[in-house]
């Protein structure tokens, strides 16, 4: 019975305008974001640039950052992404003297101090306002200064202060802990960029560095998509006044809620393959004409671990939600849940996981940061896994509620709750 | 063993609105109507032996099955619900065939089935019409079918033929009556001329109360020698409407034959009449409303 409802499910998922356009977006955000495949170059020793990356050296993290800090502070002028957008933040005297306190935790200077050691260090300039579109007044350190910092400041005592300092200014700042690193840019030695590219090769076998960043990018689209799948399907019953003639069959719940779930899910799954696939095909001639076996398992493999947990709390957020309230209120919950998710990662791009429901890995190679995140993105992945299954449990539990008459099936939770209070 | 339907003192409750108020009723084999007005818990009864509502209070059982073993007594019940419909992108056999799969079928049995009931209820020209395409009785005969699906031993029909035209109507008693010859079809409507036209047995709700249980024939014989008709002026008509309960006008110029319920003979000229089940259901209710 199972696998006949099932496939019957996929059917109707089939015949459904909803579905084509679930394949459209994805397919209109792959095209734009992937279309254009980057060529990975092997370095020429002598080359004038080899590109930068950022210092994982702390000191140099803590130096540049203070550096920034001191000048922010000076120019009463930051930069932040609160929620993702770009904001102009001026702090006023009391928070300013807050900032000036951590300074002087890390620097052992009082205000006076710094201002009176920046003075012969520093230059004024004009920059442009990003948003305002006039010149603003800023302070700039000359290039061979940098803020002494007090040996008793490590780098843990470091990143507590810059989370305060981040707190103060609004979130989404320079100095938040997870994007700190940020502030340190520097250029890449001929023998940083012949690792990379061998990283590249022979530990990515090309195709796994490519698959990342394919998940990446599908990661953001998978996070808002399937929910119109599972809020459609889950309406789909109260729209065609169908839900008493099949809650009076002799099916059990958990086969009924399973098998249309499990469909949503593999037919969200499906192009997602499909673009993997596409994308599989170049990369494996890219890794060959490299000389280099490619990992045929890459994509598969990755929109397993990495994506597949994305559909499934996605579609059993929004069936759970559509049957506890008979409404689409799962798309404006799952708008929000993305929204946040996309946006608390602006700050770290590349390696990010947490707890975050799209993990980010905007890059091609990086194949140590990778390492160094999988632990937490494979704790994270099955966290969501878990989540998916315990919220397809409760969408179980609600819909047996409602085969017994126990919560109302074509009525919103609110006017149900409102009847109730009638009654 | 003929099916029997057995309920028990049932009380059931919306919120603290009593809906159905101590209903003792026992239901057999043939075609069983359901009669009273809007909101006065018929479909809170369908629904409760359609498994859709929690027993509250009471005991309901079919076969001695109680009501409570959902699973059981899904087996055996058939449903067509005030608003029948499906998904509108189906056509009429995919919807069967649908509905036999979440009913346990086999891919035989519903090879065999679908077709065999499509014949019974005149669809069987209509296997890839889109069920959003049909008529409100083609969907009502679709209904019909898919509740017999799994042949179960009682069929519960809900408000089956509003909104239907005469002959649609007829059409789909005639069907039920059919049904009725190998199970019980329990018919709730608060249209008269439907019980009249097919069951034999009938119960009469009214506010959550049993007001009436037995056969048609008992519930005429209760309105015997109440029923008057009289030809009066139409001037008289208001004055008339006031006092008695009158079941039926028909003008004719500046007269009007009325057809009247009263306890006595209600004025000069008025002559006795044969009522029929429509005059007794509402002696029935004004009996009820004078009690209290």
């Amino acid at each position: 019975m199972f696998v006949t409802l099932f496939q019957k499910e996929c059917k109707q998922i089939l015949k459904s305008f909803t579905y084509y356009l679930f394949i459209v977006l994805l397919v209109l955000f792959f095209n734009s974001q992937l279309s254009d495949f980057t060529m990975i170059h092997k370095p020429v020793e002598g080359s004038k640039n080899y590109g930068t990356t950022y210092s994982k050296d702390k000191d140099f993290i803590m130096q540049q950052t203070t550096n920034l800090l001191v000048t922010d502070y000076l120019s009463n002028d930051y930069i932040a992404y609160p929620i993702g957008f770009y904001k102009d933040v001026k702090l006023n005297k009391r928070k300013q003297e807050k900032i000036a306190n951590i300074l002087e935790e890390i620097t052992g200077w009082k205000d006076k101090e710094l201002r009176k050691q920046v003075k012969d260090n520093s230059e004024i300039i004009y920059v442009t306002n990003n948003n305002k579109n006039n010149v603003k007044k800023r302070i700039q350190l000359k290039s061979n200064y940098n803020i002494p910092i007090l040996d008793t400041i490590n780098y843990h005592k470091f990143i507590k202060r810059m989370g305060k300092v981040d707190k103060i200014i609004g979130g989404g700042s320079s100095y938040a802990p997870d994007g700190i690193y940020h502030n340190a840019e520097k250029p890449l030695t001929y023998k940083e960029a012949l690792d990379e590219y061998n990283d590249i090769l022979y530990k990515d076998h090309v195709t796994n560095a490519y698959a990342r960043i394919f998940c990446d990018y599908i990661g953001i689209m998978l996070a808002i998509l399937p929910i119109f799948l599972a809020v459609t399907r889950g309406l789909r019953d109260k729209r065609a006044k169908a839900h008493d003639v099949i809650f009076v069959t002799q099916s059990s719940s958990t086969i009924i809620i399973l098998s249309r779930y499990l469909a949503t899910v593999v037919m969200a799954v499906l192009p997602v393959i499909l673009l993997g696939f596409v994308e599989a095909l170049q990369t494996n001639y890219y890794a060959n004409s490299l000389g280099v076996s490619p990992d045929y398992f890459a994509y598969p493999k990755l929109i397993g671990y990495w994506l597949l947990p994305i559909i499934l709390v996605v579609t059993a957020l929004g069936f759970f939600l559509t049957e506890l309230t008979n409404s689409a209120i799962g798309i404006l919950v799952q708008g929000c849940w993305w929204f946040i998710s996309i946006f608390s990662s602006m700050n770290k791009l590349v390696g990010s996981a947490g707890r975050n429901l799209v993990p980010r890995f905007n890059t091609v190679g990086e194949h140590d940061e990778f390492i160094k995140m999988y632990p937490e993105l494979i704790v994270n992945r099955i966290g969501y896994s878990i989540l998916a299954l315990l919220l397809v449990i409760a969408t179980i539990i609600v819909y047996q509620y409602k085969r017994k008459g126990m919560l109302a099936s074509d009525r919103t939770l609110l006017s149900n709750w409102k009847n109730k209070r009638k009654a | 063993m003929d099916t029997e339907i057995v309920i028990k003192n049932l009380n059931q409750y919306y919120g603290k609105k009593q809906a159905l108020k101590d209903i003792n009723l026992s239901i057999h084999k043939g075609m069983f109507g359901l009669l009273g007005r809007n909101g006065a818990g018929k479909t809170t009864l369908m629904k409760v032996l359609s498994t859709l509502l929690t027993v509250k209070n009471g005991e309901v059982t079919i076969d001695d099955v109680p009501i409570t073993e959902s699973k059981e007594i899904r087996r055996m019940i058939g449903y067509l619900p005030q608003d029948f419909s499906m998904y509108p992108n189906m056509s009429v056999y995919e919807a069967m065939d649908y509905l036999g799969v979440l009913s346990g079928l086999s891919k035989s049995e519903r090879k065999e089935r679908i077709p065999e009931l499509l014949q019974k209820v005149n669809l069987h020209k209509n296997y890839k019409t889109k069920v959003k395409a049909m008529s409100g009785g083609m969907r009502r005969r679709l209904g019909i079918a898919q509740a017999i699906l799994h042949n179960p031993k009682v069929l519960i029909v809900d408000e089956p033929t509003a909104g239907l035209d005469p002959e649609e109507r007829i059409r789909f008693r005639n069907l039920l009556c059919e049904m009725a010859e190998e199970r019980i079809v329990i018919l709730s409507t608060h249209i008269v001329g439907d019980i009249e036209a097919t069951c034999e047995d009938i119960a009469v709700l009214d506010e959550g109360e049993l007001i009436f249980d037995g056969t048609v024939h008992e519930l005429l014989e209760a309105a015997e020698d109440k029923i008057y008709s009289a030809k009066v002026s139409r001037l008289e008509l208001e004055k008339i409407k006031n006092e008695y309960i009158v079941t039926s006008i028909v003008s004719m110029g500046n007269h009007a034959n009325v057809r009247l319920v009263s306890e006595n003979t209600p004025f000069e000229g008025a002559m006795k009449e044969e009522p029929n089940v429509e005059d007794s259901y509402m002696y029935l209710m004004s009996k009820k409303r004078r009690d209290l």
